[in-house]
């Protein structure tokens, strides 16, 4: 039971991994929920934060405020916005 | 959705141009942004900009486009039977720019001539019009779309000033025996009026003295009540989610995609959203238009300065060319539209020079 409760949260991790690979066209195995997203994936620009935003919100049905999306770091801050609502 | 379609007209030919200045955003961008001026250039992909002297008026730059198109496209003056305008930044508030456009090329005193005040959803609009009064009078019809965005632009905005431009156009539209069916799409959400607008000097709030002083904003910026305040994140998110989806929408209802049209011409937004929009939409880069990336976003008229400027590279001369336009922005507004561009039309992308020395005068 826990094994399987492990392996959907995995899959669910995954599929927000992919979501952000697609949004900054790099490969998914590029990034792990450490990746620091403004410095370790090179091609950051405050359009490519708006596109993470409207990613979420679209994806996830949450909105992000601009003020909140800035004090995130890495794509495990932004994952636990997706999934904490 | 509600698909408006028109048989029986194709286009003539489309001119646009630029005006006098040419703007090297590295250059002009590090005061604003000091060291990320490079990265903020990277971000929008637009590099130069091209911005009129002060006082070369929308109708000024659409003029010499009209001149030389008919001139092209071997039109006389009493083919035309309607001039439609498109800007936002007319010559006057009053009265309206086809009038000068109508006297200054010598068309007939008898056809209908009028603005439509649309800013970067503007062109669609135009074509729609233009393309039914060709149809019904059966004469050709000529569509200006330009705008001079540097009269109500400040120069230390932190949103407008790295993307906006001026530029201008004159597409001629002509009554056909060929059966290609246009259809054209149009959206509107006057809930997001604030994220795009001049708020001062209209009149919601007269003009007065005030309006014209730079204030100061949380930001940095600098602005003028009478200039263009953009909230860059609520355009954004119009664009890449309201306007993707809708026309996503707009390709499966005419049952069309990718695979079925030949082309996509989007507004300059700038290089990074179309190219998100056009992934989105399946087209690729290569048959994206682009002009965005040396002559900026000048508002509506990108859609006919995209055609001239780009045509060399992604017409098809062999063909009939299915293409998808479409424009979005202030309002918030979209409008779209699946067309022909024939290869045998006139084509012609030019510089606007400044005015013209009139005989007589000093």
């Amino acid at each position: 039971m826990k094994e399987k409760k492990l392996g959907w949260e995995k899959s669910k991790m995954e599929q927000f991994i992919e979501l952000v690979a697609e949004v900054f066209e790099v490969e998914p195995d590029e990034i792990t929920m450490d990746t620091v997203f403004r410095e370790d994936l090179g091609s950051f620009s405050s359009l490519v934060g708006f596109s993470l935003i409207v990613m979420m919100e679209d994806e996830y049905g949450v909105k992000v405020s601009v003020d909140e999306f800035l004090e995130c770091q890495t794509i495990g801050d932004l994952y636990n916005k997706c999934v904490k609502k | 959705m509600q698909v408006f379609k028109i048989d029986g007209v194709r286009i003539d030919g489309v001119v646009a141009c630029v005006p006098e200045r040419r703007i090297d955003n590295e250059t002009s961008l590090k005061e604003m942004y000091g060291d990320d001026a490079k990265l903020i250039i990277e971000s929008t992909g637009i590099r130069t900009r091209y911005l009129a002297n002060s006082g070369t008026s929308s109708s000024d730059l659409c003029l010499m486009c009209a001149k030389d198109l008919l001139k092209g496209a071997g039109t006389a003056q009493e083919e035309i039977g309607a001039v439609v305008f498109v800007t936002f930044t007319p010559d006057r508030l009053m009265p309206f720019n086809a009038a000068l456009i109508a006297e200054k090329l010598g068309l007939s005193k008898e056809i209908p001539a009028f603005d439509v005040s649309l800013a970067c959803s503007g062109y669609a609009y135009g074509l729609y019009l233009a393309a039914t009064f060709a149809k019904a009078s059966g004469k050709k019809a000529l569509l200006l779309d330009g705008d001079i965005q540097s009269a109500y632009m400040s120069g230390f905005d932190k949103s407008t000033v790295p993307v906006m431009a001026d530029a201008g156009s004159a597409t001629l539209i002509s009554p056909s025996e060929d059966k290609a069916e246009w259809k054209f799409a149009f959206y509107t959400d006057g809930s997001g009026s604030e994220s795009l607008m001049i708020p001062d000097g209209g009149s919601a709030r007269p003009p007065e003295a005030g309006h014209y002083e730079l204030r100061e904003f949380p930001d940095g910026s600098k602005r003028r009540g009478v200039d263009v305040y953009m909230d860059g994140f609520a355009i954004f998110r119009f664009v890449a989610s309201d306007v993707s989806n809708w026309l996503q929408r707009f390709l499966d209802e005419l049952g069309e995609s990718a695979a079925t049209i030949d082309s996509f011409v989007p507004h300059q937004a700038n290089m990074y959203m179309i190219k998100k929009l056009a992934r989105k939409l399946k087209f690729e880069w290569e048959r994206t238009w682009q002009s965005g990336a040396e002559l900026g976003n000048s508002a509506s008229a990108t859609v006919p300065v995209t055609i001239a400027f780009d045509f060399d590279s992604k017409l098809d001369r062999t063909k009939m060319n299915k293409v998808l336009i479409s424009g979005f922005g202030g309002g918030l507004s979209a409008s779209a539209g699946v067309i022909t561009l024939e290869p045998q039309a006139y084509y012609k992308f030019l510089h606007y020079e400044g005015k013209e020395t009139r005989m007589g005068e000093v």
